[in-house]
């Protein structure tokens, strides 16, 4: 027990590599100086193992209790530097790049949705219509340019930002062209449209949720960082006390005093370094597990919602560009509203978002959206049972507005998908400050250690200093 | 029977600008020989299956593995003419089948009953009277032949059709509704009674004269329009037609119609062409414009309406193969029939000419009205 520890911390690696040297054949080759500082070692050692003289013992032991506790004042600081760091990159950094990425995902789904219901409504396509596809697609490649300067060095994401930067304008000019196609009132509009969709659908955004993800796993890992416990500060904090404890038992052996107050003081500064580092740790821990659960995963669950949502909008829209063809597409929808509320079966991404909520506010925005999203699908349904009869028109207006048989339909699906819409993006906007409340929680509860713990540990060096120095003075 | 089964796969294309997954063309059309293949179809589809694969579980959010994706949409429509192993691809369970489904043998399709032949008085005919109103089933996308106008009415050489029927049926040729009933139910339609006539550049083929297991069987007229491939170039290429000009050329056309049938044969083994299947005959005329194909290889009908739609393409070389369009109504509805080949006959006494004139003359030259074929 005792060897070991003093040989090990004492002494350090001088002690090891020369020890052996004396018995050695090198002896005689061995300088004069490098003697003097074999036999010191060797004291040094004697000292520890209770050989040396007693004042050389004494100054021993302070000069191991403070390397020790200074050692564990630099780890305390070091880890708990480390995890203020990764909490603030995931609040200032990682949370905004996966909020970026998000919404490029969102607005690419809008932009397909938009799309398709500015064509439905062909000559009479409104500025707003236009206005929206276009804020879509800016928003789009604005994101995509900051989210290249910003994520730097995950591979993934870059890739995706990559592919999406290619896609983008190909996609943009295929929906002109289908614009322009259906102004002069060709159906080969069609064709640039659904070609336009396809693309988006198959390449576009799969590359985009592929980014998302990559960015969630990357705050995932963030946050691990951050909470992860800081083993090596309290292996040096109990070795310290275990060598403060050695110390002074060795002292009282000699001098058949119970306690060195100096030395109690040291013990004193670790053991309360150790337990701000274990209480600031685990309120740190328990707020960024919070902003995980109530925040982060909300926000995930209601953008899967809302982006769900879109996609369904935007396959609803296409089987009517596809004017009689829009099988696939309608399986589409199914599959997507069934995504969002399916008591059988599918993600049932609204009754988990509402469960998920942090709050009333936010429990009720998910339950109107849950609402409005019930009367989408009656009105959808009818829409295709019009089609399906061959009444276009009749569907056409249940699902963008307008006209059927004189008069105006005023229940559409477009009404209630946009109300749906609205309340989930509140939704989002809710959890996401929870989720940065929280994060910022977990940041404050770490302030101050980093200067606090060594502050202290400093003042522990001292308390052993000024005791182990009152009992050297004895020997002069 | 060759001729209208041949019509069917492409028709497809033709009248509804539509998929292979539509009602079909037989079975010959639809399983091409398995011979030396030149061209990327069948390994493009193989790809696309991969990839959709591949890309539906990684595409769903956290849960979303059988999102059906357009990838996989398009890979099963791939995969059912160009390779018939394909699996069927979560999105597309309804048209694979569909596609490969044989149609064991040859039939008859000249079997319209002559007009004095029968009762022209019959339910389907008294229906339609006491209704007052005809109900046809048309398309909406058939540029020149059932299109909406800028105006958003049908209008073409389909709607003039119906007109003419709805006057020889209730002496007024306004007095129909048009339905446009999606394609993969028209002939459902059909048989629920949804609808009296089909009228959308149909073609006569013996898979609708005997129906499958996802479509009821219904009748045809004698044929109101004679058609067959043709190919389609933008106005300055140097193809002449379906020849050895195709030699090393990308041509364009429908899975399943029979432009499909003629190309991966003939014009990939004797004419050396590549050839690029997509669903939709319209989407090959875009790819035209987009100069992604050389030339498009679909029956005349749909041919004329694409060199409508686009300055600067021409139809270049003679008529390939024959096919016949003709109206369908509900099976057994042959007192119907008998007033649609009259309407017919006495339509090709002028009407039809006029009608041809207006809307297809300018792109496919003079021609004259079928001749009637009763069976």
């Amino acid at each position: 027990m005792v060897t070991p520890t003093g040989t090990g911390d004492a002494s350090g690696p001088d002690a090891a590599e020369h020890v052996p040297a004396p018995m050695g054949a090198a002896v005689p080759v061995v300088p004069e100086q490098r003697r003097g500082r074999v036999r010191t070692a060797a004291s040094a050692l004697g000292s520890v193992v209770g050989t040396g003289s007693p004042p050389a013992r004494l100054r021993l032991a302070g000069l191991v209790i403070s390397l020790v506790t200074v050692l564990f004042g630099a780890l305390l600081a070091t880890s708990v530097y480390e995890r203020q760091t990764a909490a603030r990159d995931l609040a200032e950094q990682s949370a905004p790049l996966s909020v970026d990425a998000a919404e490029i995902y969102r607005s690419l789904a809008d932009a397909n949705a938009t799309a398709a219901a500015g064509f439905l409504r062909g000559s009479k396509e409104s500025h707003a219509d236009r206005v929206a596809y276009q804020a879509n697609i800016r928003t789009a490649s604005r994101l995509l340019s900051r989210a290249a300067a910003r994520t730097g060095d995950s591979f993934a994401a870059q890739r995706q930002i990559t592919i999406l930067n290619k896609e983008l304008p190909g996609y943009t000019s295929l929906v002109e062209a289908a614009r322009s196609a259906n102004r002069e009132n060709k159906p080969v509009a069609n064709s640039y449209l659904r070609y336009a969709s396809e693309q988006m659908r198959s390449t576009m955004l799969p590359a985009a949720e592929d980014m998302y993800h990559a960015e969630i796993r990357r705050m995932a890992a963030i946050r691990a960082d951050a909470s992860e416990p800081p083993w090596a500060a309290y292996a040096a904090g109990l070795l310290a006390l275990a060598v403060i404890g050695f110390f002074s038992y060795r002292l009282y052996l000699a001098t058949n005093r119970i306690l060195n107050l100096g030395l109690v003081a040291t013990a004193g500064m670790v053991l309360v370094s150790m337990a701000w580092l274990t209480a600031g740790h685990s309120v740190a821990r328990s707020s960024l597990a919070d902003s995980d659960t109530h925040g982060s995963a909300s926000v995930q669950l209601l953008t899967q919602s809302r982006i769900a949502g879109l996609k369904a909008r935007g396959n609803e829209n296409m089987a009517l560009v596809a004017q009689g063809e829009g099988a696939a597409y309608s399986r589409e929808f199914d599959y997507w509203a069934g995504a969002l509320d399916d008591r059988d079966a599918g993600q049932r991404l609204m009754q988990r978002s509402e469960l998920q909520a942090e709050d009333e506010v936010g429990q009720e925005l998910v339950a109107d959206a849950w609402v409005e999203l019930k009367d989408w699908k009656e009105l959808h349904d009818e829409a295709r049972r019009q089609d399906d009869l061959g009444d276009y028109d009749a569907a056409l207006a249940r699902t963008i507005g307008g006209k059927a048989g004189g008069k105006t339909v005023e229940d559409t699906t477009e009404r209630s998908f946009a109300a749906m819409d609205r309340k989930l993006a509140a939704a989002v906007d809710h959890e996401q400050k929870q989720f940065q409340e929280q994060a910022e929680n977990g940041r404050g509860a770490l302030s101050g250690l980093p200067v606090g713990g060594p502050v202290l540990c400093l003042l522990g060096v001292a308390g052993a200093a000024l005791g182990l120095g009152k009992r050297l003075a004895e020997y002069r | 029977m060759t001729a209208g089964g041949r019509g069917g796969g492409m028709r497809e294309a033709t009248a509804v600008g539509n998929s292979a997954a539509g009602s079909g063309g037989t079975a010959r059309r639809t399983a091409p020989p398995r011979g030396r293949r030149r061209t990327a179809p069948a390994r493009t589809a193989a790809w696309l299956a991969a990839a959709a694969l591949v890309a539906v579980p990684t595409a769903g959010c956290a849960a979303s593995q059988q999102a059906p994706t357009t990838g996989a949409r398009s890979a099963a429509q791939a995969g059912a003419p160009g390779a018939p192993g394909a699996p069927g691809a979560a999105g597309a369970p309804a048209e694979a089948p569909r596609q490969g489904t044989p149609a064991e043998e040859d039939c008859d399709t000249t079997v319209s009953p002559a007009p004095g032949s029968g009762s022209q008085n019959g339910p389907a005919v008294t229906k339609i009277k006491e209704r007052g109103e005809l109900i046809a089933g048309v398309a909406q996308n058939s540029y020149l032949w059932s299109h909406r106008n800028a105006e958003g009415e049908l209008a073409g050489f389909d709607i003039d059709l119906v007109e003419q029927l709805a006057d020889a049926l209730l002496g007024d040729p306004g007095a129909v509704e048009f339905r446009t009933v999606p394609i993969d139910r028209r002939q459902q339609a059909l048989a629920e009674g949804e609808v009296d006539v089909l009228v959308q550049a149909m073609p006569i083929t013996c898979r609708a004269l005997q129906g499958t297991p996802e479509e009821p069987a219904v009748d045809f007229s004698s044929p109101y329009f004679e058609t067959g491939q043709r190919v389609l170039v933008p106005e300055h290429s140097d193809i002449t037609g379906f020849n050895r000009t195709l030699k090393g050329k990308t041509v364009c056309t429908a899975y399943g119609s029979s432009g499909y049938e003629l190309l991966s044969g003939e014009g990939q083994e004797k004419y050396g062409a590549w050839m690029r299947g997509r669903p939709n005959a319209l989407d090959c005329l875009m790819l035209l414009q987009l100069s992604r194909v050389d030339a498009v290889l679909t029956d005349s009908g749909l041919a004329a309406g694409m060199a409508a739609q686009e300055e600067g393409t021409r139809l270049a070389g003679p008529q390939v193969g024959d096919d016949s369009y003709g109206v369908a109504v509900k099976d057994g509805a042959d007192d119907l029939l008998r007033v649609v080949n009259a309407t017919l006959e006495e339509a090709g006494e002028g009407p039809w000419q006029q009608s041809y004139d207006r809307w297809l003359k300018p792109w496919l030259g003079p021609a004259q009205p079928p001749s009637p074929r009763y069976g």
